[in-house]
């Protein structure tokens, strides 16, 4: 009975998320969604987020474990300042990441005349896309990679090495299976964040369609000239997003995040 | 916790109070001549810059503006205002370029490795330099239209990607680039484009505004920055 009222008090806000959720799902029919989809800009834009988000979550899982595995040792000192740096993109507006970015790999970027000597230009290429949604997404995935590892205490890590096994054969056969759900959570979700990722792609790879246009910029950029379009790709976002959240959940039914 | 009320009262009035300020939406190519237009007006009022059709989309969708500034009059049929707009400036489309630059003349824009900003086909900016590149030859559009790179939200961002030295030209307005370091390379006669701004008043409050842009007043600030007469 005292939990009604909580409820009663949370209802504002459940509400406040549920209503634009089911007024953009009611206000886009079936029809037209996959008319508005058929589009040549939306199908460009659906192929080149849906490639460049997984090859992104692929970047992050392969350089992000490594260091979601140092980060899992409580991390005193120093390590807390890299924590606080992996930590930091969450926090940064997507704009201010792209303004960033640029500063650090555009052509009068930091790196960017030793890019440029090496024959690289980033900006305005979809690998800049990439660059863009690893920097906003792998904090999501080090995060809840971390505590995943962090969660299976080091009692069976130490046991291991004790009988000559190696920390590689260790996290292989021991950490990385039972930290797996925690993984498999944290690349679901750093992958749904790079899909949507749109404030720093816009500004450090710019817009172009099939190229750097992704289905958030395609939206943004179309949504006057051709509503029908934008609403389809929003509710296709939209429907995967939920999907992905239900699929964390699914596998890992208390998320660490 | 009982004086903590009248004071987020308090503090809830005061912003409400302050949200009084005059709304301008304006072209992004217009920012600068929107806050001088606002000094020939007596009043400072809160400008927005932004890509004329995703303004106009925002006031079509119920945003609270006063004024409406677009760079040409699509966008002011997307807000439902063409009827009432009225043209108060021009400026020319142009091709800005860094002073030690690839890009010298307009031709050059049509060479091989050359980056080129442009406006999106979503903006005004975007439309007359996609309407300039269709009365070239299809031969010299074509190889343009390959070196566009990016096709930005405004023409100021396109600017700025060319400020940031991202790219070797960009298709702006010749208004855009009187207070740069760039260098202004002329659209050739036969592609030439000439923006007609439009301006609207949205609420009773907007009047005074639109009517300082036609002042004389008004003018005087629009030559000074550049922008010609509808």
């Amino acid at each position: 009975v005292r939990r009604a009222g909580w409820w009663a008090a949370s209802a504002p806000l459940l509400l406040f998320l549920a209503i634009p959720i089911v007024a953009l799902l009611v206000s886009a029919r079936p029809a037209e969604v996959l008319e508005g989809l058929r589009a040549n800009e939306a199908r460009a834009a659906i192929a080149l987020s849906a490639w460049t988000s997984l090859l992104s979550t692929a970047v992050i899982f392969v350089l992000g474990t490594p260091l979601a595995y140092v980060l899992a040792r409580r991390p005193r000192g120093f390590g807390r300042v890299v924590e606080a740096l992996v930590d930091f993109p969450l926090l940064l507006p997507p704009a201010v990441a792209g303004v960033a970015l640029l500063m650090a790999f555009g052509s009068a970027g930091l790196a960017g005349g030793a890019l440029e000597a090496a024959g690289v230009r980033l900006p305005f290429t979809s690998a800049a896309v990439i660059l863009a949604q690893v920097f906003v997404a792998c904090p999501l995935y080090v995060r809840a990679a971390s505590i995943g590892i962090r969660g299976i205490g080091p009692e069976l890590a130490e046991a291991a090495e004790i009988d000559g096994s190696s920390t590689w054969d260790t996290f292989r056969r021991i950490q990385f299976p039972l930290a797996a759900f925690a993984i498999a959570e944290g690349l679901i979700v750093s992958w749904a964040r790079a899909l949507g990722e749109f404030g720093a792609t816009l500004i450090f790879a710019g817009n172009y369609p099939g190229t750097t246009q992704t289905m958030p910029i395609a939206i943004y950029l179309g949504f006057e000239f051709d509503f029908a379009v934008a609403l389809a790709l929003s509710a296709l976002l939209l429907g995967t997003s939920l999907l992905v959240l239900l699929l964390a959940r699914w596998v890992r039914p208390v998320p660490v995040l | 916790m009982n004086r903590f009320w009248p004071l987020l009262l308090a503090f809830a009035l005061g912003a409400c109070a302050s949200e009084e300020r005059l709304v301008v939406f304006c072209a992004s190519s217009m920012q600068d001549a929107a806050s001088a237009i606002a000094g020939v007006a007596g009043v400072s009022p809160s400008i927005t810059p932004g890509g004329s059709d995703l303004l106009a989309f925002q006031i079509s969708q119920g945003a609270r503006a006063d004024v409406l500034v677009t760079a040409d009059l699509d966008a002011m049929t997307i807000a439902g205002k063409a009827k009432e707009a009225k043209p108060f400036a021009t400026a020319e489309l142009a091709v800005g370029t860094k002073p030690d630059g690839p890009v010298k003349v307009f031709t050059d824009l049509a060479k091989p490795g050359v980056r080129i900003a442009a406006a999106s086909k979503d903006v005004p900016a975007g439309r007359y330099a996609q309407a300039a590149l269709e009365k070239l030859g299809a031969k010299l559009a074509g190889a343009i239209r390959a070196n566009i790179v990016t096709e930005e939200p405004s023409v100021r961002s396109a600017l700025q990607k060319l400020m940031l030295g991202e790219v070797d030209a960009a298709f702006v307005y010749n208004t855009d680039l009187r207070a740069t370091e760039l260098e202004r390379i002329a659209v050739p006669p036969e592609a030439h484009q000439r923006a007609t701004y439009y301006i609207v008043a949205l609420s009773p409050e907007g009047d005074g505004y639109v009517a300082a842009a036609r002042t004389p007043e008004g003018r005087k600030v629009l030559d000074d920055l550049g922008f010609g007469k509808p």
